[in-house]
This record gives C-alpha cells, sequence and structure tokens, in this order.
C-alpha cells in the first residue's frame, strides 16, 4: 500500500508538469514562429535575423506567459488525478449491507443431474 | 417499540467519550471544517436509540438447469435440479427512516450477544426514534440478499460444468422468527453554512460513520499550495531542461 501511494504520488507530480512542459514548448515554438511570420516579409529573412539571434530576446515575454499558466494547470491536474488515484487505491469496497453479521447454515437436501439424450 | 418484547444494547461510552471520539474521526482529515470540529468537542452529541429487527429464518430454495459438461471432445447437456435449505441468524435490518443503510452497515457490527430485556432505565436518558416499517416490509427489503445467497451457494455445487443456463427457481419461507431490538448510536448534529451534517457512532463499540461537508477555504488553501508547489517543480524542471538544451 505504502510503496502504491508513492509511486502514485510520485508518478502524477512528475509526470504531468513534465508534459506540460513538452506542450509548453511546442506551444512556444509554434507561436514564435506565427511571431517570426508577423515580423518579417519571408522565411529566409526570418531565419537569417534567427540565426543572427536577435530574435531570442522579443520571443522570452511569449515563453513565460504561456508557460506559467501551463504549469499552474499541470499543477491542478495532477493534484486532482492524484486525489482520484489515491480514493481509488486507499478506499476500501463497500460491506455488504446485510449479511455484515449474519450467520448461514446451508444444507443442499436434494440432487439429481440427469442427462439428457 | 419499547414493550416488553423489544430487547435493547445497552450504550457503553458516555457522552464524554463519544464527543471525544467525533472530535478525533473529524481532526483526522485536515479538510473537514473547524466549525464541527468545535461542535463535537463542546459535546454536542446525543444519545439515541433507533429501532431494528432481528431476524432469524429458514428457506428452501430450489433451482433447475440445463448444464452443459465436456466429455473427452463432446460436450454433453445434463439437466441439474437442486433443492437447498438454508438457515440464517442475526439478520440486521433497521425498522426506521433516520439512517441510510449503507451508513448503518458502515456502524456495524453489533454484538448481539450484548442484547438485553427492555428496561426503561436503559433507555430513560436517550431519544427513541419510530418505527416506520413493519416487520413484514422490513423482512422484505433483505429478502432479495437471503435469496441471492442461497443462490450463490447452490451455484457452488454447479463448478464442473461449463455452462449454465437457469429454467426454474424458487424460494419458500419456511420460517421467520423477528425480534424488535434497539440500538444505541450517538449522534453529532450540527450544520455547516447551512447544510447539514449527522455523523453517527455505533454506541456499542465505538465505531463511526459519516462524512463531514468540506471546509471550502481549507480546500482551496490546498490547492493553491499544491498548485504552487507543482509550479516550483515545473520551474525547476524547466531550469533544468533549459540548462541541458
Amino acid at each position: 500500500m505504502v510503496k502504491k501511494f508513492i509511486f502514485s504520488v510520485s508518478a502524477v507530480f512528475f509526470a504531468l508538469p513534465l508534459i506540460f512542459c513538452a506542450a509548453a514548448q511546442a506551444e512556444i515554438q509554434d507561436g514564435n514562429e506565427d511571431y517570426y511570420y508577423e515580423e518579417y516579409d519571408n522565411y529566409n529573412e526570418m531565419e537569417q535575423d534567427y540565426i543572427d539571434s536577435e530574435v531570442v530576446d522579443k520571443a522570452s515575454p511569449k515563453q513565460s506567459a504561456v508557460f506559467i499558466p501551463a504549469i499552474i494547470l499541470g499543477a491542478a491536474a495532477g493534484l486532482g488525478v492524484t486525489h482520484i488515484v489515491l480514493k481509488a487505491v486507499f478506499s476500501p469496497p463497500a460491506p455488504d449491507p446485510y449479511f455484515r453479521k449474519a450467520e448461514a447454515k446451508h444444507e443442499i437436501v436434494n440432487k439429481a443431474d440427469t442427462k439428457i439424450g | 417499540m419499547s414493550d416488553l418484547n423489544t430487547k435493547i444494547i445497552p450504550f457503553e461510552f458516555t457522552a464524554q467519550q463519544a464527543s471525544h471520539s467525533f472530535a478525533r474521526y473529524i481532526s483526522r482529515n485536515k479538510l473537514n471544517p473547524t466549525e464541527i470540529f468545535e461542535a463535537a468537542r463542546q459535546g454536542r452529541v446525543k444519545p439515541v436509540y433507533f429501532p431494528a429487527f432481528e431476524f432469524g429464518c429458514e428457506i428452501t430454495t430450489k433451482l433447475k438447469s440445463e448444464c452443459t459438461q465436456r466429455e473427452a471432445e463432446e460436450f454433453s447437456a445434463v439437466t441439474v435440479q437442486r433443492e437447498l435449505k438454508s438457515r440464517f441468524s442475526g439478520l440486521l435490518a433497521l425498522s426506521g427512516d433516520k439512517v441510510d443503510e449503507t451508513l448503518f452497515s458502515l456502524l456495524e457490527p453489533y454484538d448481539l450477544q450484548g442484547l438485553k430485556a427492555f428496561d426503561s432505565a436503559l433507555a430513560v436518558k436517550a431519544d427513541i426514534h419510530q418505527a416506520v416499517l413493519s416487520a413484514e416490509e422490513a423482512f422484505e427489503k433483505i429478502r432479495p440478499e437471503i435469496e441471492q445467497a442461497a443462490v450463490n451457494e447452490i451455484k457452488k455445487t454447479l463448478r464442473d460444468y461449463t455452462s449454465e443456463k437457469t429454467l426454474e427457481l424458487s424460494h419458500e419461507l419456511d420460517s421467520l422468527d423477528t425480534t424488535n431490538i434497539l440500538l444505541p448510536m450517538w449522534v453529532l448534529d450540527c450544520e455547516y453554512k447551512g447544510q447539514p451534517c449527522r455523523l453517527f457512532m455505533n454506541g456499542q463499540t465505538g465505531k463511526i460513520a459519516g462524512v463531514p461537508p468540506r471546509s471550502t477555504n481549507k480546500t482551496v488553501a490546498l490547492l493553491g499550495a499544491g498548485a504552487a508547489i507543482g509550479a516550483v517543480i515545473g520551474q525547476l524542471i524547466w531550469m533544468a531542461v533549459k540548462t541541458l538544451w
């Protein structure tokens, strides 16, 4: 149980921010490409500019604008999923409402097995 | 309900012990509202006797099925008939409507060895809830599960067959013994933001059941703290990724 608990918490808290990092990174790249296309008349001009590393500073504000909400969202989703996982792992099954304490004795008094055909 | 035919289980805990147990139960979950914890700590608990029935019964179950069995490489059909006599004792069913059955199941078990003849001195300091179900109605409530238990028992004898198709199934109640009983429970009745909250404690064993509402403020604070931790971890990962790449 303790191992399951540690595994669930670790997996969720570490995997989700990583996934969101990757998603945020992809978003940043897409955003940056749009940004570049808006700024330049043609791709070659943009590429040359990029090679010259002049656009790095321009892209930075966009990076944090995407990244911080993504991480907060990731952490909130991580908490939600952790809660569901832990609940599923630790919740005891609902007891049978009527046979909690009852005693039962059974006896087969008649038994017949007849082959057909 | 409170007559000479009624049996009663006496309370084993005092109001102070019940309050202490409720307070400890509530404080286990940090998201439970402080108001409810305070209500328990201040001793806002009351003893209540809940009416119930204890049933003992004998039931005969007859089953006729068509089964298949495998012999060498061939399947053959077999008509199977079984008659089972089952005897149940100690079946409890509440006859009031103040406690949900699932909640009641969480408070169980009661030790029925502790049943005593009704004595007004035992019940004088506790409320006694009214029964709303007759013995027949209460038994009908639990009957499907009794019958299912009998069917399950019969089906254990059919495990050697590869398939089973029920053709006829009947149950006959041979005898039914009923005892009116009063079950002791401590009840913590309070409110949180206009929402009623009721927790129950088995007056014989001290087992507690019931789910208090969650504190909104504490939940928001926990989510905030979780989000902050997640953000810090994310930031660290981000910094590591940025450094490595």
